[in-house]
């Protein structure tokens, strides 16, 4: 039987290092490490160092790895993120009446056991979606912090995530992966790569370190995708028709002192050919304009940019980076598996990116095939599981376009029938006579909850119609005590919680305690 | 808008339509100003299939959603706890020992989901010679006693264990009759269906029965619950059939009931499976008799061997029992769902009894189609597909999962279980699976179907309950949490030994039910 | 073990039964059961609220007499303590049994294994004729009233039910000096639900005159902290 003892990873970055951290972990004994774990990292070239928001998913993958929470926060200059909050991307601004809706984490009920959307969709609207549901939308307004510093790492009142500095938190990775875990760093870049006369992988090439063998390799080169992609020849789908954005300018900016509030959510600004994010870390924020250089050109884009920060963007730099939006046709081919970049990028709307990596990494090191023999059924069952989770994450993310009235050139041709999936357009279409079901998701691993489809119709202010059929949503009483409960919640918290840059500075003095 | 939906024609009552009907009843408000009203036609003379005695958890949420009492229930339908099933001899027994595994309704301890205690237990964590069920599940041991999954005085479906029950069909369908037509709204009509009349577009417009109170039954959407016969679904729209039978052998059925030797008889908590030459025997405790029957392949025995079989099982108490052959087509109706009709129950398929699933597939579709029910013509088609998919899946799975009890068998007695085995008659994405779990324990990935009708527990308790052989010895290093999954199986143990001091027996909490019931809360 | 028998004067002439007005039984109970007559007298002492008979799952209304089980804060070396005794402690260890099963008509019985039966002290149950002693008739009253109070007790807790006026509560203890611990089992009336009862609902309940025991629940919930105090006492 041949059986995998070594694994390389090609490629540092997040996803090298948390995929390296998650392995190392899953193989190491008392006796030391019953496989091999190397990283292989380029000390030449840099990071995409963008990604900034996480999901609440990260908070489990970094206690999995037995990382202290004030330690990760204080070393990446993290800051907790709650909510998506999407600003004028209902429709266009008028006399600057901007509008917006939020995305939240939390929600006083389980859609599935629940679903206050009918109930919310047939009342009188008097108050938003978000706010009849949940908590969460007025304390990110008043730019409160989901726990305090007596609540337990880890754990929160309301549900969150984090907004990081993706090279800090690489550099966190590595450390962990590498004094926790045994796994071998080595710096150099990788020359060549060579196939044995099956196809698979059997060594790379480096210019200091000589040759590698190992029996798995893990692709986490980014755009390159050096193995899968260049090395193995899988093809790259484009996504360009669906998602039409294919460039982003960003621009870090520094607080005005260190009082100024920090934001509880990422902020998405719709804009004319494109959006922004606002991203607030402990230190600085982080800006950028994801934008189609068909719709807009450069200098334009980052004038809209520089006009969205203001004043101080004055003397900012600005990084133009082009994005390389798709998929590749497979994941994972024969010893090979790309994380990260190299295997796919979707423009960070929803900052599914990272999220996507910690599946990924949790896939593979559950399934992780010891013997060659088995390896294709562990290959096809990640690929199929895989595309469908990048399948729905565009989904998901067209429908923010597609159901936007912007009259712009840009958000016209969102709207094309062309460039809408079928799988969209259908389940739009029944979500016009009925509310976002369970039985819609026939996938556990549906990367994307129901609650967040309903989020995003009524914040859109799609139109549902369920008059006719109003008689099937007939626990009022029962929907009524969530609602009311829902206000008592956010009393409580409202006076209860402190806000970001409080909290931050106790995290910093005092840390969390374990429980 | 098109045209409306406001008037529903079951056809056919039995455990199915009646089911049906009430959780239909209760989501779409029959009998009320805006809701859709819900009429069940049945034969008077028909007699109904009367021998699905075993359910699944799921009913509890149904009941209670529906209303009923769960002390009337049990009492009006001779009802008693079931905890499970136990698989006996579905390995080769030596000559003096049965083979004995217990598939409980329990999730495995710490859910498998987060943590693959199966792994450690093939690794020889839990201790030597623990069986599967004993080392992952304190049901296999509240069982072994003879003990209810809860107290009289656990509030109305709550389970200290979890639960479902043994009941006698004919009073169910009864029972489920008795409170749709009092309490949710639905019109009883006892008539036979003569004829199905389509409109232009080929949906169904009505039927026409040989009442003449009801000579002519109108209504916008139909459900077919007319058995195998299938009037809706297939003798009016000819609906393909897909059959198993080249997959799961058994077509016939012999069902007998055995009254109690006596009062105090202790009542098995449990389905009892115990696998024959060519079949497979059931045994199935309610309050007042047993139900017991013989499932088993005519390709591979005779009807006389099976009965001989069959009163050898029972003993002396079966002199004077009769037995009654029912012949059983198993398979499924290449689409459940068309245009305005959809089969619930026999008309829509049927895979052997060995897990129970039938009556469990009837809710699941009734609950579907309650939560999904389009109001307008113009949105059925998009359900229908929906429906269909989610349904062939489902079906397709139960297939896979029952054929897992026959495929990794050891017995070679018989040509029936040596050819159980051929990999012609197992599904490819069973056999599939299964060569990955040659060498890596089944695990959540294994399941991304959200609505797996059995999931990642139930195989692990078959597949391991079987000894199937999954080969770790390449791999033991990446299974490195022993003391947290040696603490498991001690809290497992502890657990056990005080549910076992704690839990009253079958027998009596069924006698305190029926006379005291369970309080709401 | 009880021994139920029903008095029969040719048997039990010699019977008799020992003084008890300090209500010895009470010692290591924590609950007594109440009647729904007796609500607004022994919530001027007592915590009332309901539990469940392990035996039969059906719910009891009970003055909580302590903080654990068998601890009885109004029981001291000379005996009951309290300013009221419930019912129950006067009819003790005297029961009333249906002649057959559905009937109307009770018989007397008694606990026989009960240390206050004997043959040598006390009040005898039958004069030199062997008549019932007057006493004893009225205990007899007395035991049969018991009954029909009982059965109204338990249309007023099927009543709460019905009106989805119970919950279960669980009551968490931090008293100077000792460990949290926590009291399940109990259930008590929730004041939002009887607020929320429509207009025709809460006029049965006033119909049915239950309104007071009702409330004579609801305040009786201050009691605990007496309880408590007493607790801390010992």
């Amino acid at each position: 039987m041949d059986v995998v003892n070594e694994i390389i990873i090609v490629g540092g970055g997040t996803a090298g290092w948390l995929t390296a951290a998650n392995l190392g972990k899953k193989f190491k004994n008392e006796t030391g490490q019953s496989v091999k774990i190397t990283l292989i990292e380029s000390p030449d070239i840099p990071t995409i160092g963008v990604g900034e928001g996480t999901w609440p998913t990260m908070r489990k993958t970094l206690a999995n790895l037995g990382i202290d929470e004030s330690e990760f926060m204080t070393f990446t200059n993290a800051s907790f993120k709650q909510a998506t909050k999407f600003v004028n991307w209902k429709a266009t601004p008028e006399n600057d009446q901007k509008n917006h809706y939020y995305h939240l984490f939390t929600s006083i009920t389980d859609a599935a056991e629940f679903n206050l959307g009918p109930y919310w969709a047939l009342g009188d609207k008097s108050t938003t979606y978000a706010d009849a549901i949940s908590a969460q939308a007025q304390i990110c307004e008043m730019g409160l912090a989901p726990k305090t510093i007596a609540t337990a790492a880890y754990e929160g009142m309301q549900n969150y995530a984090y907004h990081l500095d993706a090279g800090k938190f690489a550099k966190l990775l590595k450390k962990v992966a590498v004094e926790k875990f045994d796994v071998e760093y080595i710096s150099a870049n990788v020359t060549g790569v060579n196939l044995s006369v099956d196809g698979y992988i059997s060594s790379v090439d480096t210019d200091t370190a000589g040759r590698k063998k190992a029996g798995f390799f893990v692709d986490c080169s980014g755009f390159k995708s050096l193995l899968l992609g260049e090395t193995l020849g899988i093809k790259f789908k484009s996504i360009k028709d669906t998602l039409l954005t294919d460039h982003a300018i960003a621009i870090q900016v520094p607080y005005k002192d260190m009082e100024q509030p920090i934001s509880s959510s990422t902020i998405s600004t719709a804009h004319e050919a494109g959006w922004t994010w606002d991203i607030g870390l402990a230190n600085r924020r982080g800006t950028g304009y994801v934008y189609s250089s068909e719709f807009v050109d450069h200098d334009t884009a980052e004038q809209t940019l520089r006009d969205y920060i203001g004043p101080e963007s004055k003397g900012l730099e600005s990084r133009l980076i082009k994005m390389n939006c798709g998929y590749r046709e497979k994941f994972w081919h024969k010893n090979c598996v790309a994380i990260g970049l190299s295997a796919a990028f979707v423009e960070p709307l929803e900052a599914s990116a990272i999220f996507l990596v910690e599946a990924s990494a949790n896939m593979l090191c559950d399934q992780f095939p010891r013997n060659r023999e088995v390896m294709h059924i562990v290959e096809k069952k990640f690929n199929k599981s895989f595309e469908f989770r990048w399948q729905k994450t565009i989904d998901f993310i067209k429908m923010h376009y597609f159901l936007s009235k912007r009259k712009e050139p840009f958000w016209q041709a969102n709207k094309n029938l062309n460039t809408v999936p079928d799988s969209l357009l259908e389940i739009l279409e029944h979500w016009k006579y009925h509310p976002v079901s369970k039985y819609d998701f026939t996938n556990v691993f549906e990367p994307f909850p129901q609650e967040s489809y309903q989020y995003i119709l009524y914040g859109m202010e799609f139109n549902q119609q369920l008059k006719f059929n109003e008689s099937a949503f007939n626990m009022n009483s029962q929907a009524q005590m969530h609602f009311k409960k829902v206000q008592e919640i956010t009393d409580y918290l409202s006076r209860n919680l402190p806000s970001n840059r409080a909290l931050l500075k106790k995290v910093n003095q005092f840390g969390f305690q374990s429980i | 808008m098109s045209q409306k939906v406001n008037d529903l024609l079951i056809v056919g009552g039995g455990t199915a339509g009646w089911l049906s009907a009430a959780i239909l009843a209760k989501q779409l408000q029959s009998g009320t100003e805006n809701g859709v009203n819900i009429t069940l036609v049945e034969s008077p003379n028909i007699p109904i299939l009367g021998v699905g005695e075993g359910t699944w958890p799921n009913l509890r949420a149904t009941l209670k959603k529906i209303g009923v009492d769960e002390g009337e229930f049990m009492r009006e339908c001779d009802a008693t706890f079931k905890q499970g099933a136990s698989f006996v001899n579905w390995m080769q027994p030596n000559e003096s020992q049965t083979h004995r595994y217990y598939h409980p309704l329990n999730t495995v301890f710490h859910s498998s989901y987060n943590f693959n205690l199966s792994a450690y237990w093939l690794l020889g964590h839990a201790g030597s010679n623990i069986p599967y069920d004993d080392a992952v599940a304190s049901q296999a041991r509240v069982c072994d006693l003879g003990l209810a999954p809860k107290k009289i005085t656990t509030p109305a479906f709550d389970a200290i264990q979890e639960y479902s029950y043994h009941l006698n069909a004919n009073k169910f369908a009864d029972f489920l009759m008795r409170h749709c037509t009092k309490n949710l709204g639905v019109k009883h009509v006892k008539a036979n269906v003569k004829n199905v009349i389509l409109d232009n577009d080929r949906f169904i417009e009505s039927v026409t029965t040989d009442s003449t109170e009801h000579a002519l039954m109108k209504a916008d959407f139909f459900i077919d619950c007319s058995g195998a016969k299938s009037i809706l679904l297939s003798e009016t729209y000819n609906i393909g059939w897909h059959s198993i039978s080249d997959v799961i052998f058994n077509d016939t059925a012999l069902a007998m009931q055995v009254p109690y030797e006596d009062k105090n008889q202790p009542i098995s908590t449990h389905t009892i499976a115990t696998a024959q030459e060519a079949g497979w025997i059931w045994d199935i405790g309610l309050n007042n008799r047993r139900g017991v029957g013989h499932v088993y392949s005519s390709r591979y025995t005779s009807d006389e061997r099976a009965e001989e079989l069959l009163r050898e099982y029972i003993g002396a108490e079966a002199e004077g029992l009769t037995a009654r052959k029912i012949p059983i087509n198993l398979g499924y109706r290449e689409k459940f769902w068309h245009k305005n009709c959809v089969a619930i129950g026999m008309s829509a398929g049927f895979v052997e009894p060995l897990e129970a699933s039938a009556i469990y597939l009837y809710d699941a579709a009734a609950n579907m189609i309650a939560d999904q029910f389009p109001r307008q013509r113009s949105t059925m088609e998009f359900v229908e597909r929906k429906f269909n998919t989610s349904f062939k899946m489902r079906m397709e799975r139960t297939v896979d999962f029952i054929k897992l009890h026959y495929c990794i068998s050891d017995r070679k007695d018989t040509p029936y279980w040596v050819d159980n085995c051929d990999n012609d008659s197992i599904p490819e994405s069973l056999q599939w699976r299964l060569k990955h779990w040659q060498t890596h324990p089944p695990t959540k990935y294994d399941f991304d179907f959200a609505w797996e009708p059995f999931n990642l527990d139930s195989y692990l308790y078959v597949l391991y309950g079987m000894k199937y052989k999954t080969d770790l010895s390449s791999n033991q290093s990446s299974f490195n949490q022993v003391k947290l999954a040696k603490k498991m199986f001690s809290d497992i143990d502890e657990l056990s030994h005080s549910l076992a001091s704690e839990l009253p027996k079958q027998r009596e909490l069924v006698e305190k039910v029926y006379q005291y019931g369970f309080s709401r809360i | 073990m009880a021994n139920i028998q029903p008095i029969d004067k040719n048997v039990h002439a010699n019977l008799k039964l020992k003084n008890n007005d300090n209500f010895i039984q009470s010692a290591n109970s924590h609950v007594v059961p109440v009647v729904v007559h007796e609500f607004g007298v022994a919530s001027q002492e007592f915590p009332i609220v309901f539990m469940k008979d392990q035996n039969t799952g059906q719910f009891r209304a009970i003055a909580l007499l302590g903080l654990k089980p068998e601890e009885n804060l109004f029981f001291d070396v000379k005996g009951w303590k309290g300013d009221y005794a419930p019912e129950s402690l006067h009819c003790f260890p005297f029961l009333a049994s249906q002649t057959e099963s559905g009937s109307n008509n009770v018989i007397l019985c008694a606990d026989l294994d009960s240390e206050l039966l004997n043959e040598a002290d006390g009040e005898s149950f039958f004069n030199d004729s062997g008549e019932q002693n007057n006493w004893l008739a009225e205990k007899a009253n007395r035991v049969v009233s018991l009954v029909e109070k009982n059965k109204l007790t338990q249309e007023f807790i099927r009543t709460l039910l019905d009106n989805d006026l119970l919950v279960s509560q669980s009551l968490n203890i931090k008293l100077e000096g000792e460990e949290k611990f926590t009291i399940n089992g109990l259930y008590v009336i929730d004041e939002s639900k009887l607020n929320a009862l429509s207009g025709d609902d809460y006029l049965t309940l006033k119909n049915k005159g239950f309104i007071a025991p009702i409330y004579a629940s609801l305040f009786s919930m201050q009691r605990i902290n007496r309880l408590a105090k007493l607790h801390l006492k010992k």
